[in-house]
């Protein structure tokens, strides 16, 4: 293939344990994730993120199915050479200094370069704390050094399990735009597994959502929004009469918020169609207030997706 | 492989609670051993005296003589008792550090094993071989003190001939250790504890040790004296006849009906090459097999 994808699984299924006591943590995912992207890989935690990754880094043998990068099965020597990943939080040797564990890892990787080690860790802001031993650093520090450690070959891919995972609200902001400067900046394939929905609608152009080892969707980020179903509200007099033309072609509650004079139209149609909403009212006499048009959020629709296999469609938990 | 090597290295040199306690200890022992009887001896010769004949009398013999921590039966059931523990900490501490996930994907998993098991049994072959040094050092220094003699006077043919003992006893110290090792990091794989690691390491080295005398009860309790002849196939068995098909030129005398010698030197060094060979063979195709999930 010229120019295979940069994850591509085929029916990956993993089962932990025999007979009555066999779990599937993962069933038939079918992955692609084209090069360049920032890959969402979102789910509720015990969903199979974290086993997917384990597949894609070889750390685990899928039951079936088969799992390639850049083209190749991840259990062929070599093939994960140019891959990067942070698996499940951060892990060092505490009695290392954070230098000295990435030059472990570099060596073990056979590709030790003092230099990359240096610039990385300037990257993620641990130059000056990369003498101290690691069992003296915080979970922030942590976490960006196992970013350095992903990083470490200069890899294609790197593959980021709960990246924000442990650091504060800014350095949370500082990880979202190295993330997403892997991608623009340096032309890397970034797949990142979160159970944190915003963090993956402000980084991700693609987003899997996984529930229960099952992929239930799968799109741009965007695209997946559009798609949903997004809510008008209106204030409008006199009200029953903006309702009952509205009822004609939408689906119409009545909201009331405390200190609204006016109880507000909640309208289920998309955001595309609010010009033809306050078309219609204004031709039939009635005069509009106020029109809000409110976006459902990624996490919105991951709750009504996640629901959806119990309750009928995303619609169900909508807003 | 240098670089893995390298990075085996430092990662477990560096531990120095791990190897202070666990390797360096030996070594350090003697060397604290030795102090105490040359301070002693300031007040005391007679002291002195009765703590250097804990030696062997000859400095070629005590020079091999530490590598008996891991080689000279009835010695090894406790003396392999710090060796194993820290094979036991190092093969499963990757489990409990959790670092096995950065280490696989960045190497094959065989190498992984390999290059630790290389390490371990390096790091335990340098202390014993100070342990050597210190014990001849400090030997030498209370003989010279008392006025006693060291024996043999070290010529060019004495020297040569202690250097092949000595490398003979270090290839058969080397070739024991790495089968210890191998059993460490299996029981290391299927147990992921360094507690379990270290009781079932330690369960596999007692039971090769006492083997003999194993064999020779459960040949009398089931009447078939023919089971003795497998303590042939053990690695103490063949260690210790190695030894002494190595030190005196004949095969290790047994108190068995069935079998009164040991086998020809040939068949005891190819038994251990097996023990290795197929230790580590099984230690690789299980760790190749295993789903590393913490």
């Amino acid at each position: 293939m010229p120019n295979p994808p940069a994850i591509c699984t085929d029916s990956l299924t993993k089962t932990f344990g025999k007979g009555k006591t066999s779990i599937a943590a993962v069933r038939n995912l079918n992955l692609e994730v084209e090069r360049g992207q920032v890959y969402g890989f979102l789910g509720p935690n015990g969903a199979g993120k974290t086993t997917t990754i384990r597949m894609l880094m070889d750390l685990v043998r899928p039951s079936a199915g088969r799992a390639e990068i850049h083209g190749r099965n991840v259990r062929e020597a070599g093939a994960l050479a140019r891959v990067g990943g942070l698996v499940e939080g951060p892990a060092f040797y505490g009695y290392l200094s954070g230098r000295n564990n990435l030059e472990v890892l570099a060596r073990t990787a056979n590709d030790y370069r003092p230099e990359r080690i240096r610039a990385l860790l300037e990257q993620v802001g641990l130059a000056a704390r990369a003498a101290q031993p690691v069992g003296a650093y915080s979970m922030g520090m942590k976490q960006r050094l196992g970013v350095a450690a992903a990083l470490l070959g200069d890899p294609d891919l790197v593959v980021l399990d709960e990246p924000t995972n442990g650091l504060d609200p800014a350095g949370i902001q500082e990880m979202r735009g190295f993330i997403r400067g892997l991608a623009k900046e340096q032309g890397k394939t970034v797949f990142i597994s979160s159970h944190l929905l915003n963090e993956v609608e402000q980084t991700c152009d693609r987003v899997a959502i996984i529930h229960k080892g099952e992929m239930i969707r799968e799109g741009p980020v965007a695209g997946l929004l559009a798609e949903s179903i997004s809510n008008l509200r209106i204030q409008a007099a006199p009200l029953e009469q903006a309702e009952q033309a509205l009822r004609e072609r939408w689906e119409v509650a009545r909201e009331s918020v405390p200190g609204d004079a006016i109880p507000w139209l909640v309208v289920k149609a998309p955001p595309p169609d609010s010009p033809r909403v306050v078309e219609l009212l204004v031709g039939k006499g009635v005069r509009v207030h106020q029109v809000v048009i409110r976006r459902q959020t990624l996490e919105s629709y991951f709750l009504a997706a996640t629901s959806d296999l119990h309750a009928g469609g995303p619609e169900a938990a909508h807003d | 492989m240098i670089n893995l090597l390298r990075a085996e290295w430092k990662k477990t040199v560096w531990n120095y609670k791990l190897t202070g306690f666990l390797v360096w200890a030996v070594p350090v022992g003697v060397l604290g051993f030795y102090m105490v009887m040359l301070m002693g001896g300031l007040f005391s010769r007679e002291w002195m005296a009765g703590m250097l004949q804990t030696g062997s009398g000859i400095w070629t013999g005590d020079a091999v003589g530490a590598w008996g921590m891991v080689l000279a039966f009835p010695f090894t059931v406790l003396s392999r008792l710090l060796p194993l523990a820290f094979m036991a900490a190092v093969f499963a501490g990757e489990y409990q550090s959790g670092m096995w996930k950065n280490l696989i994907p960045r190497n094959r998993r065989a190498l992984l094993i390999l290059a630790k098991m290389a390490v371990v049994t390096a790091l335990i072959a340098i202390a014993l071989m100070a342990a050597s040094a210190l014990t001849v050092a400090g030997q030498g220094a209370g003989r010279l003190w008392l006025g006693w003699e060291y024996n043999p006077p070290v010529s060019g043919d004495v020297f040569s001939d202690f250097a092949v003992l000595y490398a003979q006893t270090a290839l058969l110290g080397g070739l024991a250790l790495t089968i210890l090792a191998a059993m460490a990091a299996l029981a290391a794989i299927l147990t992921r504890s360094t507690l379990a690691a270290l009781l079932v390491v330690f369960g596999f080295s007692t039971l090769d040790s006492l083997a003999m005398y194993i064999l020779m009860l459960l040949a009398r309790i089931f009447s078939l004296p023919e089971i003795v002849n497998l303590y042939r196939y053990t690695p103490q068995c063949n260690i210790d006849n190695a030894q002494s098909w190595f030190r005196t030129g004949a095969a290790l005398p047994l108190p068995f009906e069935t079998f009164s010698t040991g086998p020809d030197l040939g068949f005891s060094l190819a038994m251990l090459v097996i023990w290795v060979a197929g230790l580590t063979a099984l230690v690789l195709a299980v760790f190749e097999r295993q789903d590393i999930t913490a």
